[in-house]
């Protein structure tokens, strides 16, 4: 596919556990490697991946990217005018992974400065395209956002979602004593960042929707990392003022208690308005967990009428009630639950590798 | 057994009823009107307006620090000095004013150990009923709840089976 000394690397702005586009890079990166050496880097990165991901400078140093026979990957969500500049200014081919950026307006009074990087990350699409030599999407949903940001050949890209990985991974002990301890009743689970747009407030209003008219011994637990501290604060008062202690914050886990959390759930349930994918979905049907969802974005296609998916103007006494019915009904479950592993068979990560890498081909 | 096709769940039908079943329990009260308006704005409000942040004060910490400065005495000043026989001077001066430095230091201790004292039992009071709303008052406060709940969906199921609106 590449000449000799060409190698295909890969820039994220932002490597942290659990976010979309480190993953996705991750998992791509198993694949690049087998055609030859391939990193992956980024303009910030959590220092649990300190080792595994080299800065932007890093890539700069590295022997051999003088003369731009390269080729790099950007996976684009956000923002970042030095990611931006540094990919202008690069002389490699430029291959972009696009994984949808989210409408700045959820961000705007929570934190404005990520919010700007949101607007930016817009902008510096358009001002790359004619620097990308390959654009894709990873859902018909980016696609179009793409196509709307001027793209015209747009090619879908599938996520190499790996859930066959989460399932086989142990039970965390200290998640499975706090579940033993204090799970008493069904589970209602979301897993993904506690972030606006996914209307974490609208899950805990279903939820004492939920506890409060029909299943008054269901719990709930929220699981993944809130990076704003002030937008948590105001979810906890929310949380409290509505007297639900048994929905739980576990904040960001370890891939093992995240199995964990899903072998524990009785349903899954987002009610997101945006999401470019929504792969935490995908990985509770992987469980056997039924999904209720919202019809915004990606969801849909995502789910491909394998979740109850409710209608976007879906209010939280709507989703209470999906929920009970789902909790309640034995012949509903079943059905989306049988529906949820038809639909997870037709995920497969290695032929999403494989056609990343036929896309690539044709590219490069 | 159903096959893959009978087995797919009908979505459509399936959320037409939810409705159906959300405008019955709006309409027998079981819901109570303004339900969905009240919680937006209890939320909307704390959006807005944010949360005062908590300011963490580790309370066991300062007791520490208050008892490791008991028990006064003048054995805690310190007679060095940066200035050539500074010390001596301080040593001196210490002597002079030993016995109104002891009483001075007698009154303060007789007024820290039971300040501090009454700090402590203050801060267990504090722990001990923190301990009580949390593993007593709230889930009573919720047990409560949930049967009043419980009587609020058997009334409707009852007003129901009578041929009322929940019907």
């Amino acid at each position: 596919m590449t000449g000799p000394g060409v190698e295909i690397h890969q820039i994220v702005v932002s490597a942290a556990p659990g976010d979309a586009a480190t993953e996705a890079a991750f998992g791509l990166r198993d694949v690049l490697r087998r055609v030859g050496p391939s990193e992956v880097f980024a303009h910030s990165i959590d220092e649990s991946l300190a080792g595994e991901v080299g800065t932007l400078a890093d890539y700069a140093a590295r022997p051999g990217t003088a003369g731009g026979r390269n080729v790099l990957v950007y996976h684009a969500s956000i923002g970042e005018p030095a990611v931006c500049s540094f990919l202008l200014e690069r002389p490699e081919k430029l291959v972009l992974v696009y994984h949808n950026i989210t409408p700045a307006e959820y961000f705007l009074d929570v934190d404005p400065a990520f919010a700007a990087l949101l607007a930016d990350g817009r902008v510096e699409l358009a001002a790359l395209r004619p620097r990308v030599s390959l654009a894709l999407a990873t859902s018909d949903y980016n696609a179009a956002d793409l196509r709307a940001l001027g793209y015209d050949d747009v090619r879908l890209s599938p996520l190499p979602v790996d859930t066959a990985r989460l399932r086989a991974l142990p039970s965390d002990p200290a998640t499975v004593a706090h579940i033993d301890e204090h799970l008493k009743g069904p589970l209602v689970l979301f897993v993904g960042r506690i972030l606006p747009h996914k209307r974490p407030d609208l899950l805990l209003s279903a939820y004492h929707v939920l506890v409060t008219y029909l299943v008054p011994d269901a719990y709930l637990a929220l699981v993944g990392s809130c990076p704003q501290p002030g937008y948590r604060q105001v979810l906890e008062s929310y949380r409290l003022q509505l007297n639900l202690h048994r929905a739980w914050l576990p904040g960001r886990v370890s891939p093992e208690a995240l199995a964990t959390w899903y072998r524990a759930a009785a349903v899954f349930v987002t009610v997101s308005e945006h999401e470019g994918v929504g792969v935490p979905a995908l990985e509770a049907m992987a469980f056997d967990v039924p999904v209720v969802a919202r019809a915004f974005a990606a969801i849909p296609e995502t789910l491909a009428g394998a979740g109850l998916l409710l209608p976007p103007d879906g209010d939280p006494v709507l989703v209470a009630e999906a929920l009970a019915e789902v909790l309640g009904s034995d012949r509903t479950r079943r059905e989306l639950v049988n529906a949820g592993r038809r639909r997870h068979a037709t995920v497969e990560p290695e032929r999403a590798r494989a056609a990343f890498l036929a896309h690539l081909a044709d590219a490069v | 057994m159903a096959s893959d096709e009978q087995d797919r769940p009908d979505i459509d039908a399936l959320v037409a009823e939810l409705r159906a079943r959300v405008a019955a329990r709006r309409a027998s009260g079981e819901y109570p009107p303004g339900l969905e308006e009240d919680l937006e704005t209890r939320f909307g409000h704390l959006r807005r307006h944010g949360v005062s942040p908590a300011r963490p004060f580790d309370v066991r910490a300062q007791l520490a620090r208050m008892a490791a400065a008991l028990p006064l005495g003048r054995a805690r000043i310190p007679l060095t000095s940066i200035r050539p026989g500074g010390a001596a001077v301080h040593q001196i001066v210490a002597r002079a004013v030993a016995r109104q430095t002891e009483g001075i230091l007698q009154q303060v201790q007789a007024f820290a150990q039971p300040a501090r004292e009454s700090i402590e039992a203050l801060a267990e009071a504090v722990e001990r009923l923190d301990r009580t709303l949390r593993d007593e008052v709230i889930p009573a406060l919720d047990a409560v709840i949930e049967r009043q709940a419980a009587a609020e969906r058997q009334a409707t199921g009852a007003a129901g089976a009578a041929g009322g609106p929940g019907d």
